[in-house]
Order: C-alpha cells, then sequence, then structure tokens
C-alpha cells in the first residue's frame, strides 16, 4: 500500500477566471501532493496561485514570498523573485493550445496548522515557443489554517481548461 | 457486510470473518476506499544491458506516471543516463525531443538545454557510481496532448556529488505507450519501478 491517498479531483470544463479547491487540507495530513494537468490558457501566462483559509477567504494580504527558476530550453535560464507579494505569481507556464497545456506537481507542507507557515515546492512543464519548464518554492509567510487554494493568470485572461488532482500523503 | 469493525460492533444480520479475501480487497481497492493511490506497474532490476524498456505502462490508466531510479550506474564509465519514448510501438529516435537542466555540484552550477535532441538526458555525466531520483511522465497516453516529464536526480561522479533537475517534452501531440533508458556505451545497473499516479 502506498501512503499516498487521494482527495479530491477538480476539472474546469468551460472557460473561468479562476478555479479554485476547497476544503482539502485538513488535520488528516500534513502534506500534500497536487497534480495540475491539462491547464489550456486563453492566453500565453503565467499561471497563478493564492491560499484559501478555514474562513473560506482568499489569502490576498502581501505575505508570499517565492523564487523560481525558469529552464528554458532555447535560451538562458531566468529567475524569478518575490519577497512580500500578493500571491505566488509563477506556478506555470502555460499555453493557449489544448496539445502543450502546462503539467506540474507540487507539495504542500502544513497548510492546515494555524500555527505554521505553509511552504510549498512545484516542478512545472509546459510549451513557449519552446519547452519551458520551472521549479519553484514558495511561502505564505501567514500563521493560518488554510483548507484549499485557487489558480488564476496574471494577465486576467481566462483560464479555458485544467485539471487539478489532490492527494494527502498518509504516515500510516 | 462482511467486514471487520472498531468500536460498537453493529447487530448485522450476516456472519462476519472479520478477514479480508482477496476479492474483497481488490472490489474496495478498485474504488479506492483501500490501498494508496499509487499502483506499481512495473519493477525492473538489471545489471548488463544498455536498455531498459516499459513496454506495458498502462497508459489508458494514468495521465501522470512517476519513476524511481533506485542505484542506476553506468558500469564501466562515464556515459548519459538517457531516455526515449515509444509512440505506437515505434521508438521515436528522431530529434525531436526537447529538453532543459539545471545541474549542480560543490564548485559550479550549469544549464543543460536543447531543442532537437534525439533523446531526453536525465542524469548527465553519470560515472559508475549511483543515480537516484524520480520523474514525473504527463499525457503519456494521450494523443492529442505532448508528452512531458520533469525529472530530478542525484548522483556521484568522480567522488563529487551533483543534483540535476528539470524537464522536457517530446512536442508531438501522439500516444507513447513505452519508455525506454539505455546508455550508449555502457552496460546499466541498478533498478527503475514505474508506477501510476491513480485517480481514486
Amino acid at each position: 500500500m502506498s501512503n499516498l491517498r487521494f482527495i479530491n479531483e477538480i476539472t474546469l470544463g468551460s472557460a473561468a477566471a479562476s478555479l479554485s479547491v476547497t476544503n482539502v487540507f485538513s488535520a488528516d495530513y500534513d502534506i500534500y501532493q497536487i497534480t495540475f494537468t491539462d491547464t489550456e490558457l486563453a492566453a500565453l501566462d503565467w499561471v497563478e496561485l493564492r491560499f484559501i483559509n478555514s474562513g473560506g477567504s482568499v489569502v490576498s494580504a502581501s505575505e508570499y514570498d517565492g523564487a523560481v527558476l525558469e529552464l528554458d530550453t532555447s535560451g538562458t535560464y531566468g529567475e524569478g523573485k518575490e519577497v512580500n507579494d500578493t500571491n505566488f505569481s509563477r506556478l506555470i507556464r502555460s499555453h493557449t493550445s489544448e496539445a502543450k497545456g502546462g503539467v506540474a506537481t507540487m507539495h504542500l507542507f502544513n497548510p492546515f496548522s494555524s500555527s505554521s507557515y505553509t511552504y510549498g515546492l512545484v516542478q512545472s512543464n509546459g510549451v513557449i515557443t519552446n519547452g519551458f519548464g520551472t521549479k519553484g518554492m514558495f511561502c505564505l509567510t501567514q500563521a493560518s489554517s488554510i483548507t484549499g487554494f485557487q489558480i488564476y493568470l496574471n494577465g486576467g485572461s481566462n483560464l479555458n481548461k485544467s485539471t487539478i488532482k489532490t492527494y494527502g500523503l498518509a504516515v500510516t | 457486510m462482511p467486514y471487520g469493525y472498531l468500536g460498537q460492533t453493529p447487530n448485522q444480520q450476516f456472519k462476519n470473518s472479520g478477514v479480508f479475501s482477496v476479492g474483497d480487497a481488490k472490489a474496495l481497492t478498485d474504488v479506492g476506499q483501500l490501498g494508496g493511490s499509487l499502483e506499481l506497474i512495473q519493477e525492473q532490476t538489471f545489471s548488463s544491458t544498455t536498455t531498459i524498456d516499459f513496454t506495458s505502462i498502462k497508459g489508458n490508466k494514468y495521465d501522470v506516471m512517476v519513476a524511481q531510479l533506485n542505484d542506476v550506474q553506468t558500469n564501466g564509465g562515464n556515459d548519459n543516463i538517457d531516455m526515449r519514448f515509444y509512440e505506437s510501438g515505434v521508438l521515436e529516435t528522431a530529434s525531436v525531443y526537447q529538453y532543459a537542466l539545471q545541474y549542480g555540484y560543490p564548485s559550479t552550477f550549469g544549464e543543460t538545454r536543447s531543442t532537437g535532441a534525439d533523446r531526453m538526458v536525465i542524469a548527465p555525466n553519470q560515472n559508475s557510481e549511483n543515480t537516484n531520483g524520480y520523474i514525473y511522465f504527463y499525457n503519456l497516453n494521450n494523443s492529442s496532448k505532448y508528452s512531458f516529464y520533469t525529472v530530478q536526480t542525484t548522483n556521484l561522479s568522480g567522488g563529487n556529488f551533483f543534483f540535476y533537475f528539470g524537464g522536457g517534452v517530446l512536442p508531438q501531440a501522439s500516444v507513447v505507450d513505452g519508455i525506454r533508458f539505455f546508455s550508449d556505451t555502457y552496460n546499466l545497473e541498478g533498478g527503475i519501478s514505474l508506477y501510476g499516479v491513480k485517480e481514486l
């Protein structure tokens, strides 16, 4: 028996400004694995992430720190850094084509704990003109109980498609 | 219901053996109520081959898979550990793969990338010392999507610790139904396990 436990799957079936995954983090697990597939956008853009707290509110305070290495198959790698931002702004770099839709696996640590910061690691891949991946890490520097998250686009365009699956890592 | 209980015993109408039969376990696993969400598709251990093929990957069940590399090394000298995909049973050997990796070791960090490679690199400059790591695969079985991978490995080369991370893509909307790991020059030794990430 593996210790990866399926919690939830959400598929965005039609275009929307954001996609929220709610009530997936609980006292049952400390660490979560989340996969993103078929992330197709209305415009070439960065997919951004915000957390949702136990009161159901999107956390938009300036308390997100993050760092991302941008692994471009056709050019020098870039770096993205943010301190006291209102979101984690470089989750996946994705495309308008269904075939080229971005993918990622993200791990979150201690989201539900009201006495700990929430930390995340993500590794993504997608296509701009050529292949374009990322390796990122981020932290919500706010000790609050997080129960979900929301993704949306940096430039305000719609998400056309995305499938998000959330798993807990059991300790038994 | 022929299963065991914790706490107060219900006033059930059927005999309860308290033991799961093979059929019980399979039925519960199939609906996601028993077992974890990783399914071992195939595990291979090897010691004297330049190629390791996974050709029964159950792609129609999983859109995400993960391979774990366990103490994989080139046996006899310095070479990359590389990877190619099978498309509908045919190994893709054309210069169509794209990848971008970051590496680091005690004195230097660097980049290795390509937009027209005949392979996907997962552990460059391996030198007869163990490589461990994991590779996530996405969309392999989907004929309308590109096939992506992300990778993180560590190894020793000449006594120095190395890490590599990054990923790549086969930028062709095709059905990938097999994975080959290989070395151009030396036999490979070690083990690779391929898992499907279940959706229940």
